[in-house]
């Protein structure tokens, strides 16, 4: 054990005060959602600051586990988001990797062609013809190819791979590897931390795609789960299925509402502490080491 | 070494991963693509032979793409209600049904896309479908002028009135470009919280001093008993930004004061004029005014998105509302015992105790034809069949059997288990009508699915009729001031801003009128003008 | 000359790996951006809904000109610079110093376990989020107002009052989303040599000495980047929050270009017109992000390129 001064022990009250302040904060809300999901509206009704139910009443997960939109826009929500991860890592890193080579000549105008398309964009007609031409309306790929590789998350991945060593990759070159072994053996495993990032920044931007499929399907069965949920939420549409069960139970659009929020929401919340590991520090050394 | 090993396997993972997430997506593209291409052979290319067919013998049914705007609940695919009016109508039906909240967007792509659907609903701003889309689609050349065909079809020239014809006539060129989605007659008033009133022994409002005790009451009397300050007597809405919650079916307190929230209606003095200048204009936003400054309304009136005022009716924070003779019953599905809290009135009497019932043509958006559709008889012959008592009654209650066990035309008494119930739900619903009334009345009331529940409905509507003069308003086709948002726009923005800030109190009365005289009146000149003409030459 | 090729092509040969993997990449880019963006010349067309993007008629400046004479135009242009420099000095340190703090953390559990608190609000999407904020702040019935009351204080009108619109803005976004944002600088601490650490902690160097002269150096890079890239985006707030948390009666600070563009552009069919507005805030966010990135070049940063 290490010694610790004053300053340190500071440092550590502040710290977890703080800290623990902005998660509460965070919590909050999703806490109050939940509860309010399975509180009797009655209970709601009388305090609205209550957030424990005298008894869980699960009534209005009965009338959502009914919609049978939401188990389609499941499916396919959890299909476009699994294809557009595993396509967009992997077009990230041999994009990346290449861009990272501060000698590579071409590389500048291939990163200002990049960076340009942040800005541009022909609007939705013409990407809607692109769609169309490319025979992907009306098919799940019109979910995952439209945005599998952005400007921006591209740039920051050339970023951290720039900032790996070069003495790493030099030894390996000097043993003769070429530049996909090279990406595969030393590149991938030392930017495991990088990659967990854009893994699950790229599934929640899919989990939570609407408004591409507004446009590039027409058919309800190919709708992702967030798009019904906008409806059903956003529109008064939450509405009981079974009416005489709601009566009984007390479940309103209000309860039903925040239930379609827990459960949206609940499995993208899990990728986190899933993808947790790969933060760790000692990665960088432990590779090298292994 | 272990560790390499390790990450091998993952790679290879998910390269496996990958591949069969990628099979699975082929043969679900494989599928769709399938479709799509059957689907294109149906629109542009096909179009002549399956005419062609049809001329042969009547009984190969047409294709007809049709793209509709209808709640997220319903499943489209396999759809057997649809299967059922295909068969009936002789058509093969395509239902495209983009999700309601972002169906203009949807829309406007659509027709920009140079590949029609056979039948596109427009919803409009103003409901009646002939909206500043509509005029620059049909001045585009995108449209089918549709007056020389219509008269051909008995069943859309019987269930469509002459006003509704009218309204949507293109302010154009007069040609007519839509037909209309006929609806049942709203007859705007309020929702009340009935038990509020019978606890404080009190009855519905019916006059402005009845109304104000009413409202001062809910907010300062404890209506709900829990001992808190915590209720508002009356609460209001709108759909979208650009224009004041105030004058959305506001009908029932506007009535008081004379002042007819829609346009084509006289003022007092009998003649026509734009509506800042009517005699009822002021005394109204100073009613408002007076409401807010003594928090008597929901402080949020004047922001508050559609729907927002019923949630916090169901949730007993305000006690007044407005609403048509369907919403209390409308209302059961977000609030399972609707009915037994709530009742709708009629709207206001004013001093000389006429309430008047400003009603328009009753029509629900409506249907356009693209100008180079082969299919221009068929998709009309359809909809003919849509304004029929077997199209509206399918698409309202759905099968026998399937959503309901038995029917009653003349009572429109149905009786349906709870499973057909929620059959019902996700099959069809008001959104999927092509007329969603026949002669001014639809084949069921929502949800009134017990007598005792149309019983609520039928007393409290007969008693609002009671009550009310019913003034029939023709709709206005007058282009100047229907396009005021696309020649003025910033003006008024700017007058939306100054309404609110009169009754906010930021401004004073005299700022706010000479708000109206300097800048309003002047620049709505040559559009008052306009209409008033238009109106004068409707009544000759 | 030959001689220059047959160079070329041996630096090529040499380097086929790099360029092959480049490949996929630039098509992508390509295809998916490139291909569409003749779509922008409808901002000098009147767009026709029967012509097309070809066909309908050029009108040179005059979408441009009809903008720059609306009032709205400059109150939208001041309302999106103002929000997005707000946003920026407060929002973009924040999840820097979060970053720092979580790192510093000494019991990874509980590291981990605010960790995941931290990042739940970016995974409701604005529109669910702003939904439960705008009842939250209600004077009606809000729960924010409901607790102000019941300390004895007057409710807050939040929504309608202009004056808490920006503030409102940012710290709502700072809540949201400075969590999520965080993970990218966690990333990039989590790649900081640890030998580094080990070595200063041997020296005896405090906490937040070791922060200043290891932790940000280390990720100083992916600082100046982040920066840069945000600059770019200065003309964009976030369509979805303000369109959340706008109203009519705020509307005259809550308008900004992206909701502007969507209303009149999309909902009102008017493509020209959104193409207009579109292609203005991208010159201006152009513009920000040469200068910050030559300026970056210039203090001896990597930048962008």
């Amino acid at each position: 054990m290490k010694i610790r001064s004053n300053g340190d022990r500071v440092f550590d009250v502040v710290n977890y005060t703080v800290i623990t302040l902005f998660a509460l904060v965070c919590l909050f809300p999703f806490v109050y959602v939940a509860a309010f999901s399975i509180t009797p509206y009655t209970e709601y009704l009388q305090n609205p600051l209550k957030l424990i139910p005298s008894h869980a009443e699960f009534g209005a997960y009965r009338q959502i586990f009914k919609m049978t939109v939401l188990w389609t826009g499941y499916r396919n929500t959890i299909l476009i988001t699994v294809a557009g991860v595993l396509i967009n890592i992997f077009l990230m890193l041999i994009t990346a990797y290449p861009l990272s080579k501060r000698d590579l000549k071409g590389r500048n105008v291939a990163l200002i062609l990049i960076t340009f398309t942040m800005f541009f964009n022909g609007g939705l007609i013409p990407n809607f013809y692109l769609i169309r031409s490319l025979h992907l309306y009306n098919s799940l790929w019109s979910l995952i190819l439209p945005g599998a590789l952005g400007a921006y998350n591209l740039i920051l991945m050339k970023n951290f791979i720039s900032n790996i060593p070069p003495s790493l990759e030099e030894s390996a070159s000097i043993d003769g590897a070429n530049e996909v072994t090279i990406l595969a053996k030393i590149i991938i495993p030392l930017s495991k931390p990088a990659i967990a990032t854009f893994v699950i920044f790229h599934a929640v931007s899919q989990w939570n795609l609407f408004f591409n499929a507004v446009i590039y399907t027409s058919k309800r069965e190919l709708w992702p789960l967030m798009l019904i949920v906008r409806d059903l939420v956003v529109d008064s549409g939450a509405v009981a299925r079974d009416t005489s069960d709601a009566v009984n139970t007390g479940v309103t659009e209000f309860t039903i509402k925040m239930a379609i929020i827990i459960f949206s929401t609940l499995p993208i919340l899990l990728i986190f502490p899933f993808m947790q590991k790969y933060f760790m520090k000692g990665i960088l050394i432990g590779s090298i080491k292994g | 070494m272990g560790k390499n090993s390790h990450s091998r396997v993952s790679v290879l993972m998910s390269v496996l991963l990958l591949t069969s997430a990628l099979a699975a997506c082929s043969s679900n593209d494989n599928k769709e693509s399938g479709a799509s291409g059957s689907e294109a052979s149906g629109s542009s290319p096909a179009p002549a032979s399956a005419s062609a067919k049809e001329t042969e013998s009547k009984k190969e049914p047409v294709k007809i793409k049709m793209f509709n705007r209808v709640n997220a609940d319903v499943v489209i695919d396999k759809n057997p209600i649809l299967e059922e009016a295909g068969k009936l109508a002789n058509v093969k039906l395509e239902v495209e049904a983009p999700p309601i909240n972002n169906y203009v967007d949807k829309l406007q792509v659509v027709m920009a896309s140079g590949d029609l659907p056979d039948l596109i609903y427009n919803w409009g701003t103003a409901g009646n479908g002939a909206d500043a889309n509509m005029e620059k689609w049909a001045q585009n050349g995108l449209l089918a002028a549709l007056d020389d065909k219509i008269a051909n079809y008995p069943n859309l020239m019987k269930n469509i009135t002459p006003d509704m014809w009218n309204a949507v006539k293109s302010v154009n060129d007069g040609k007519t470009y839509i037909i209309p989605r006929a609806n049942v007659v709203n007859h705007w008033g309020y929702v009340i919280n009935q038990k509020w009133l019978d606890k404080l022994n009190l009855k519905a409002p019916t006059t402005l001093d009845e109304f104000t005790n009413v409202v001062r009451a809910f907010t300062k009397d404890d209506p709900d008993g829990n001992g808190k300050d915590d209720t508002y007597g009356l609460s209001l809405s709108g759909p979208d930004l650009g224009r004041n919650t105030i004058w959305n079916a506001t009908n029932f307190l506007a009535a008081a004061f004379d002042l007819p929230v829609v346009d084509g209606a006289k003022d007092t003095d009998g003649t026509y004029k734009i509506r800042e200048k009517m005699s009822g204009y002021l005394p109204y936003l100073t009613y408002l005014k007076k409401l807010n400054d003594e928090k008597l309304i929901d402080p949020e009136f004047l922001i508050n998105k559609i729907y927002v005022d019923t949630e916090k009716l169901n949730q007993y924070k305000v006690g007044i509302v407005y609403g048509h003779q369907f919403a209390v019953l409308g209302n059961i599905s977000k609030l399972p015992d609707s009915e037994k809290i709530f009742s709708y009135h009629g709207v206001l009497k004013d001093s000389n105790g006429v309430a008047s019932d400003w009603v328009t043509p009753a029509m629900w958006g409506g249907w356009m034809i693209p100008k180079d559709s082969k299919k221009i008889d068929d998709v009309l012959a359809f909809l003919d069949w849509g304004n029929t008592p077997e199209a509206n009654a399918l698409f309202q209650l759905g099968m026998q059997g399937l959503t309901y066990d038995s029917y009653d035309p003349t009572t429109k008494a149905v009786s349906r288990t709870a499973e057909q119930a929620e059959k019902l739900n996700t099959l069809t619903s008001t959104y999927m009508t092509l007329a969603n009334a026949i002669n001014g009345e639809g084949a069921s009331i929502a949800n009134a699915d017990t007598p005792e529940k149309l019983n609520v409905y039928k007393t409290q509507l007969d008693e609002a009729m009671k009550q009310m003069t019913v003034v029939n308003v023709p709709a206005v086709r007058s282009p100047k001031i229907l396009n005021l948002n696309g020649t003025i726009p910033d003006l008024v923005k700017k007058k939306d801003e100054k309404e609110i800030a009169y009754i906010t109190g930021t401004i004073s009365e005299q700022q706010f009128k000479d708000f109206l005289e300097k800048e309003w009146y002047p620049a709505t000149a040559d559009a008052e003008k306009e209409y008033v003409d238009y109106m004068n030459s409707l009544g000759k | 000359m030959t001689a220059n090729l047959r160079s070329a092509l041996r630096y090529l040969n040499r380097k086929k790996y790099l360029y092959l993997m480049l490949l996929p990449g630039i098509l992508y880019f390509l295809i998916f951006n490139y291909v569409p963006m003749y779509g922008v010349v409808i901002a000098f067309k009147e767009f026709n809904f029967a012509k097309g993007i070809w066909h309908s008629p050029w009108i040179g400046f005059e979408n441009f000109k009809y903008m720059f004479k609306l009032d709205d135009f400059y109150t939208v242009f001041w309302n999106s610079l103002i929000l997005s420099f707000l946003k920026l000095v407060f929002g973009f340190p924040f999840p820097i110093l979060l970053a720092l703090f979580l790192n510093e953390m000494r019991s990874r559990a509980y590291q981990k376990f605010a960790q995941t608190l931290i990042y739940l609000p970016h995974f409701i999407s604005w529109v669910v989020i702003g939904g439960i904020l705008v009842n939250f702040l209600s004077p009606t019935w809000g729960v924010l107002n409901l607790f102000l009351t019941q300390l004895g204080f007057e409710p807050v009108f939040f929504l309608a009052d202009t004056a808490y619109f920006r503030p409102l803005v940012v710290l709502s976004s700072i809540w949201k989303d400075s969590g999520w944002e965080s993970i990218i600088y966690l990333a990039a601490i989590a790649s900081v040599n640890t030998e580094l650490y080990e070595a200063a902690s041997i020296d005896g160097a405090g906490r937040l000495k070791r922060i200043w002269h290891i932790t940000v150096p280390g990720i100083k890079s992916t600082i100046v980047v982040l920066l840069i890239l945000r600059l770019g985006h200065i003309m964009n707030i976030g369509f979805e929050q303000i369109f959340v948390l706008q109203n009519q009666m705020n509307l005259g600070v809550s308008e900004v270009f992206e909701t502007y563009a969507y209303r009149v552009g999309i909902l009102g069919g008017r493509f020209s017109f959104g193409a207009t507005v579109g292609l203005f805030t991208s010159a201006i966010g152009l513009i920000f992000l040469l200068a910050s990135n030559r300026i970056a070049k210039w203090m001896k940063e990597d930048g962008i390129w």
